[in-house]
């Protein structure tokens, strides 16, 4: 369990102390926030269905965006919310942001909603509205298919929906559009099961990327429109939409961190093919 | 597309078969059938894992990951109760950190029991079953607190784990640790692969029980699990065959005639 | 409106002032009297009896409504034929448990083979009978619109008392936290500086969210001033919780890169293969592994070279190799957690909850015989 110290070249090669590993990540992370090198990317299927999905959503029935992340998937979900928001309103589109998960992310998802919203000019209540928290899960979801004023009741200002004009013509499932589920947990099968299999409406995701394996499934039999998969999902999004901003920034550092853990991943293994051979 | 809120007549009927298949089994083993377990290395371990702490005189951490009282934190009890009746008759001490309130008063009754069941009520101390936190990573660091300061030998992780799971690893890996992991969902799995000594992956996780304790009941029930395996690769072999034969049918092909009229 | 709802509808009608103290004083007052008959009246094979007869309904209310038929035409059978018809399922499904169980006890007896002949023919009775029973005209319209049966209208409130009970563990959390770091505290034990850390922290996060949640802004406040208890929430909320979770959640990308390099090493065909899969996925991942290909042409005659672009080549693994691999896994998992959810309904789960069963030899199992001196 714990690291032996060995004295052969090849045998340190293959025992680097953690802490050497940890500085030069930091190193090459400080690096690219400072001095970016980035490269082109072209987008993946997923992260397209999710922008052609946007695009056909009928302008006159409302986007759903299910925000059910916090502070700590905000590195991810945070630029994908963003970039969703970006196409939801340069479409002309409205939404409506809900969180089924965590009363802290109520903030978080509204803050760039108001951010984005001054670059599109767009107004809170016509063309967008932030639900809030909701108890419930799959009871709230339930709930929307049949009465979404009943369900939602009021805003997260505690505004009625009532009086908030772009929900006048929002009542049942039938009037909405798209559902975009943005979380770091395992909320999307909820919608499956509760929204997108009851009402048909099309739904698609964007999830951290350690949850993605999961999910090429759902694509596979269209269950899913679309998915963005962490950043790089979100940097997609962005470069689709012609905006590319901070997703493209993390994208920059993790080529490099990705390249920084391959190479020591081939060094462990020399040092210990190496070490080996030197053994017999 | 189908309905999901209830279910149609065919998954009723496929509910029916795959529970009957399991109870029979069950019925079946508790009349004295025996069944064979392959063996899983991981849970073949957990003894090992035990005696290295008892060899150590240094306590157990044992983490029931994060979920509520569902399924797989039922089943993290059930190989938390084993452990523990493990664990007491060489006197070594067991801590358990639960990040939900509602699971806490359940993990403290399967505790006490479990010392009650083998004679070692007294060494049950209540302050070793505790509520670390409700929120995810406080819940991590919490917990490696607790591994750092009580200086554990062995970690055990099972149970629904998420995010969190790297950090509560490979902080145990370097405290020196032995640390066996088990859960049902393959996310997480590929990271405690890399920082545990032995995991328990897919539904290993729910064979946990049976192979531990070797009760007709839970081997039956193995046995049965298997038996739902083999038609559901039968039924998924019948639906591939049936997408062949229908791919290349321009007119309505009598299968597919049939599978409407079923409403499959 | 039908009719099984109206005791519904009386039971959770909400109540307001003397009537809402009447009704909490009087469901703690039944609780507390239930729970000390509970345990002075029963003995310990009767309380199990009580878990495992809750046990079973709670399990049969949610599965029932689940599997029970829905229609949007009607919620309860209304035409006297349908009763029927519908006794006729129940007594199929019966036949069929009946035969499954005979079979299997008296296996070793022709009356034990020939009773698995009841299984396809009480299967047959039920599936025939519900057919039928779904024909027939009803009386009382489902005027909620979507589909459900006579039990869907009692999901919602078995639902929220669900919730209420759980709720009232919240305080056993923050007990069990109070006690230990209390403890800590008082007997200045090895670490006390944590528990009190925690005390101030738990003080000053629930005083000062208490005072925000009841606290109005002045509307002759300067824009972008708060009071003081909302810039305190602010502060320990904003500024200084969702920065620490946000730090906790980046240390993972450190901990990957040192459990990655130290734990993937090539000691078989499979780990190499596994790892040169793994080198394509990751550099598909980034921007980066798409430069190293973006010479492969997309179109033109070459254009099927195009599939070798790390980021298409990396999708297609997680897609046509991962996505297989994992849907297996679930199968597996989703069979288990049947088998595990069935034997807890039906208290099949020995060992953990009830005392242990003996073994088919009929001796005594390891852990009762370790127990004796």
């Amino acid at each position: 369990m714990s690291e032996t110290p060995s004295t052969g070249f090849w045998q340190r090669l293959e025992q680097i102390p953690r802490a050497y590993i940890y500085l030069l990540l930091a190193v090459v992370v400080i690096w690219q926030l400072v001095f970016p090198i980035r490269f082109e990317m072209s987008p993946s299927p997923s992260s397209k269905g999710v922008y052609d999905a946007i695009r056909a959503a009928p302008a006159d029935k409302l986007i759903i965006l299910s925000a059910d992340w916090d502070a700590s998937t905000e590195a991810e979900t945070g630029p994908q919310t963003t970039a969703i928001m970006r196409a939801i309103l340069s479409g002309k589109k409205k939404f409506a942001i809900l969180n089924l998960v965590s009363p802290a992310g109520v903030k978080l998802a509204d803050a760039r909603a108001v951010a984005v919203a001054k670059e599109y000019n767009a107004t809170r209540g016509l063309d967008w509205c932030n639900w809030g928290y909701k108890v419930g899960t799959s009871n709230v979801i339930i709930g929307l298919t049949k009465n979404i004023p009943g369900t939602v009741k009021s805003d997260s200002a505690g505004t009625p929906v009532g009086k908030i004009p772009m929900m006048a013509q929002v009542h049942d499932a039938r009037d909405i559009g798209l559902v975009i589920e943005i979380s770091g947990s395992a909320m999307t099968e909820y919608w499956i099961q509760f929204f997108q299999g009851v009402s048909g409406t099309p739904l698609a995701n964007a999830i951290t990327a350690v949850m993605a394996p999961g999910y090429y499934s759902y694509l596979d039999s269209k269950q899913l429109q679309g998915m963005l998969v962490g950043a790089k999902g979100a940097a997609e999004l962005e470069n689709l939409e012609g905006r590319p901003d901070r997703a493209m920034r993390i994208m920059d550092v993790q080529s490099w961190a990705h390249l920084l853990i391959l190479l020591l991943v081939v060094v462990g293994n020399l040092g210990y093919l190496l070490s080996r051979r030197g053994n017999r | 597309m189908g309905k999901f809120d209830h279910a149609n007549w065919l998954l009723t009927l496929l509910f029916a078969v795959m529970s009957a298949a399991i109870v029979a089994s069950v019925l079946l083993a508790q009349r004295g059938r025996s069944m064979f377990v392959r063996r899983i290395p991981g849970l073949s371990a957990m003894e090992e894992a035990v005696g290295r702490a008892t060899e150590m005189g240094r306590p157990i951490y044992f983490s029931p990951g994060l979920g509520s009282i569902d399924i797989t934190t039922l089943q993290a009890l059930s190989i938390l109760t084993y452990l523990v009746r493990f664990a007491a008759q060489q006197a070594t001490r067991i801590i358990v950190g639960t990040a939900d309130p509602t699971l806490l008063p359940v993990a403290e009754e399967s505790v006490r029991e479990a010392y009650t069941s083998v004679g070692r009520q007294a060494l049950y101390r209540a302050e070793d079953v505790r509520f670390v936190s409700g929120d995810q990573f406080a819940y991590a660091l919490g917990s490696v607190g607790i591994m750092a300061r009580e200086q554990t030998a062995t970690n055990f992780y099972f149970g629904a784990f998420f995010a969190e799971a790297l950090i509560l690893t490979e902080n145990g890996r370097a405290f020196g640790a032995l640390q066996v992991a088990g859960c049902p969902d393959p996310t997480q799995i590929p990271f405690f692969i890399a920082t545990c000594d032995y995991v328990v992956i897919g539904d290993e996780y729910y064979a946990a029980s049976a192979y531990l304790t070797r009760e007709p009941t839970l081997t039956g029930s193995l046995a049965g699990q298997d038996a739902v395996k083999a038609l559901l690769i039968a039924l998924i072999l019948l639906g591939i065959g049936t997408v062949t034969v229908l791919a290349g049918h321009a007119q309505p092909h009598w299968l597919a005639k049939l599978f409407t009229l079923l409403g499959v | 409106m039908w009719p099984l709802s109206l005791p519904l509808a009386a039971l959770f009608a909400p109540a307001h002032g003397r009537a809402l103290v009447w009704r909490i004083v009087g469901g703690l007052a039944a609780s507390i009297l239930l729970l000390v008959l509970a345990n002075t009246v029963l003995k310990t094979r009767g309380r199990r009896a009580l878990i495992v007869l809750v046990t079973f309904l709670g399990g049969l209310f949610f599965t029932l409504e689940y599997f029970l038929p829905v229609s949007d035409r009607w919620l309860w059978p209304a035409h006297p034929g349908s009763l029927v018809l519908w006794l006729g399922v129940l007594v199929g499904a019966a036949l069929a448990v009946a035969g499954m169980v005979f079979s299997t006890k008296l296996w070793d007896s022709l009356r034990g083979k020939a009773s698995l002949a009841l299984v396809p023919i009480g299967i047959a009775v039920a599936i025939v009978a519900y057919h039928f029973a779904r024909r027939l005209p009803a009386r009382i319209p489902n005027t909620e619109g979507a589909p459900a049966n006579f039990l869907t209208p009692w999901i919602e409130p078995a639902v929220i008392v669900l919730m209420v009970v759980g709720s009232f563990t919240v305080g056993l959390g923050v007990h069990s936290l109070v006690q230990l770091h209390g403890r800590t505290l008082l007997r200045r034990r090895a670490g006390w500086f944590n528990s009190l850390a925690f005390f101030v922290a738990m003080i000053a996060m629930f005083a000062f969210a208490l005072l925000d949640f009841y606290t109005e802004t002045p509307p002759k406040m300067p824009a972008g001033v708060l009071p003081f208890s909302k810039a305190m929430n602010e502060v320990l909320f904003t500024g200084i919780y969702q920065p620490l979770i946000s730090a906790t959640f980046s240390l993972l990308a450190f901990y990957i890169a040192s459990a990655a390099y130290r734990a993937f090493r090539i000691r078989s065909a499979e780990a190499a293969l596994m790892m040169v899969a793994a080198f394509l996925v990751m550099l598909g991942q980034v921007p980066l592994g798409s430069w190293l290909t973006h010479g492969l042409p997309q179109s033109g005659p070459f254009a099927f070279l195009s599939f070798f672009r790390l980021e298409r080549f990396g999708e297609w693994i997680m897609a046509w190799w991962n996505a297989p691999a994992q849907r297996g896994i679930l199968f597996g998992v989703a069979v288990g957690a049947l088998a595990m959810s069935l034997r807890v309904w039906l208290s099949l789960e020995r060992g953990t909850f009830f005392s242990q069963q003996p073994e088919a030899s009929g001796e005594p199992s390891s852990a009762e015989s370790a127990g004796q001196p």
